[in-house]
């Protein structure tokens, strides 16, 4: 009787535990206040960075992080571009202690190609992604992250870019030599006619 | 010369003079009689006011301002130096009048109107102003506008300097765990007890996107059940469960984009909770849990945070 009573009893438990009883989350472990991070660029999609063909440019991303109550780590990656860009940094994984206002620099390279088509445009993606720090550490947490679109256009003539970036210098040793040239033939001109008199 | 034409000569210098010294002996003559008729003063003081024309100030150097980056959730003071030059000298340039403004339209105004005097050169005073840039200021050319006076009211301004206010995409969210009352397997529509997850737009970005992406929550005991990422729905709104237009079901490890949110730029001090002051919230919803699981808690731990993504 009293055996039947408890596996009764048992049984209803065990199907209350299972039907009802589904403990989500009961406990945080922990839990961050805040997320904060910040990514900072010279282009975006109405001041495209612009280069010409074969030529190339180095410029930076700035990551913030004036908010947050914690150091972070975001981790970079291009996930569009990568046939004319890539990051330059030997570690992805930047590490933004607290108070970092553009102090840490994301380098990114772009090159375009000889044969590029002027006029074209391409789109670059920066994405990052909070890998520490600012993520809640709760059984059910949030992280934040940024994806960044930089279009890069093929121009003639390049105008601006060499102001965010170390633009590589134009070969003027052939205007040089053209110039000692035009020289020398005024000068040897100059001799003749002296010579002749 | 001879003697004839010397005569003529003469006689032309005196006509020139006389009537000169004549208007002079006649008019004193007629001032002593009338003043002796009319007992009238011969002499007295007057005060005489001269006005000597004052020139202007003139601009003469606004020092270039480099393409400037916002700060998070905070301002970034802009640097600016510029010389005011007056003909009158530089003592003539008013020394709290320098002026600066950064302008765009749409936007407000960025000023300092105690611009500092860091020294004269000739005819010239320079003067440095500290401008603040907020975050939430709008990406693109600012134009800078600095104005001065010299000590005659007469002011100078110059417009033809401008610089460029950088894109930063920035936010906030909190908080970032979630929790859930304890459920039952028959539940269906069970919102998270401690959103919504407010997200704040700490820069200067503007109709930027929300993607979420979800990962299925695994059982902490039993880590072969799980708690699908479908399961649940994501929005802005309070009942943001189910698939109404402004809620999205996840999947996972997939971004999603959040209907009916949006990413706009604004003072979060304003705390409208809406797009007015760049803030944006998110619900997080379950809509019912697999009939196979048992009693126990899962967790995001094993295959990562859910991830609120801003994408400009």
């Amino acid at each position: 009787m009293l055996k039947n009573s408890v596996d009764k009893f048992k049984k209803v438990y065990d199907k209350s535990v299972r039907n009802y009883l589904l403990f989500f989350t009961l406990t945080i472990l922990s839990i961050s206040v805040a997320s904060a991070a910040g990514v900072s660029t010279p282009y975006w999609n109405t001041n495209p960075l612009k280069l010409g063909p074969g030529e190339s440019i180095v410029f930076s991303l700035g990551l913030q992080n004036m908010v947050g109550d914690e150091n972070i780590t975001l981790r970079a990656n291009l996930t569009k571009g990568y046939e004319i860009a890539r990051i330059i940094d030997a570690n992805t994984d930047y590490f933004v202690p607290i108070g970092s206002s553009d102090d840490v620099k994301v380098n990114i390279e772009v090159k375009i190609p000889e044969n590029a088509e002027l006029g074209k445009v391409y789109g670059l993606e920066a994405s990052f992604l909070q890998v520490s720090g600012g993520g809640g550490g709760g059984f059910f947490s949030v992280a934040s992250a940024f994806t960044q679109r930089i279009p890069v256009e093929v121009v003639g003539e390049t105008t601006e870019s060499a102001v965010y970036g170390q633009k590589p210098s134009k070969n003027y040793a052939v205007y040089m030599v053209l110039a000692l040239v035009i020289l020398g033939i005024i000068l040897v001109a100059v001799n003749i006619k002296k010579r002749r008199r | 010369m001879k003697r004839g034409e010397i005569l003529v000569l003469c006689l032309v210098v005196a006509l020139l003079i006389a009537p000169t010294i004549s208007a002079n002996i006649f008019s004193d003559f007629w001032k002593d009689f009338r003043a002796r008729i009319t007992g009238e003063a011969t002499t007295g003081t007057a005060s005489l006011n001269l006005t000597v024309g004052n020139t202007a100030p003139t601009i003469s150097f606004v020092l270039a301002v480099s393409a400037q980056n916002p700060l998070e959730s905070g301002y970034r003071s802009v640097l600016l130096n510029f010389t005011v030059n007056d003909t009158d000298g530089s003592s003539n340039v008013n020394l709290s009048s320098a002026r600066a403004r950064f302008n765009r339209t749409g936007e407000s105004n960025r000023d300092n109107f105690t611009c500092a005097n860091i020294g004269s050169g000739g005819t010239g005073q320079t003067f440095t102003c500290n401008v603040s840039m907020y975050y939430f200021d709008e990406l693109g050319v600012w134009t800078i506008n600095v104005s001065a006076r010299d000590n005659e009211a007469a002011s100078i301004e110059n417009s033809t300097s401008n610089f460029t206010f950088n894109l930063l995409t920035a936010m906030v969210i909190s908080p970032t765990a979630l929790t859930w009352p304890t459920l039952n397997l028959t539940a269906t529509n069970f919102s998270s007890n401690n959103d919504p997850v407010l997200i704040n737009n700490t820069g200067n970005s503007a109709n930027g996107t929300i993607n979420q992406t979800a990962y299925n929550l695994r059982g902490e005991t039993t880590t072969t059940q799980f708690i699908f990422a479908g399961n649940f729905t994501t929005g802005n709104v309070t009942d943001g469960c189910g698939a109404g237009i402004n809620t999205s079901i996840m999947a996972n490890a997939t971004s999603k984009q959040l209907n009916g949110t949006n990413f706009s730029k604004g003072n979060n001090s304003l705390s409208y909770v809406n797009q007015t002051s760049g803030q944006e919230q998110i619900f997080y919803c379950l809509r019912g849990v697999p009939q196979d699981v048992t009693g126990q808690s899962y967790s995001s731990s094993f295959y990562g945070s859910w991830v609120v993504e801003i994408i400009v």
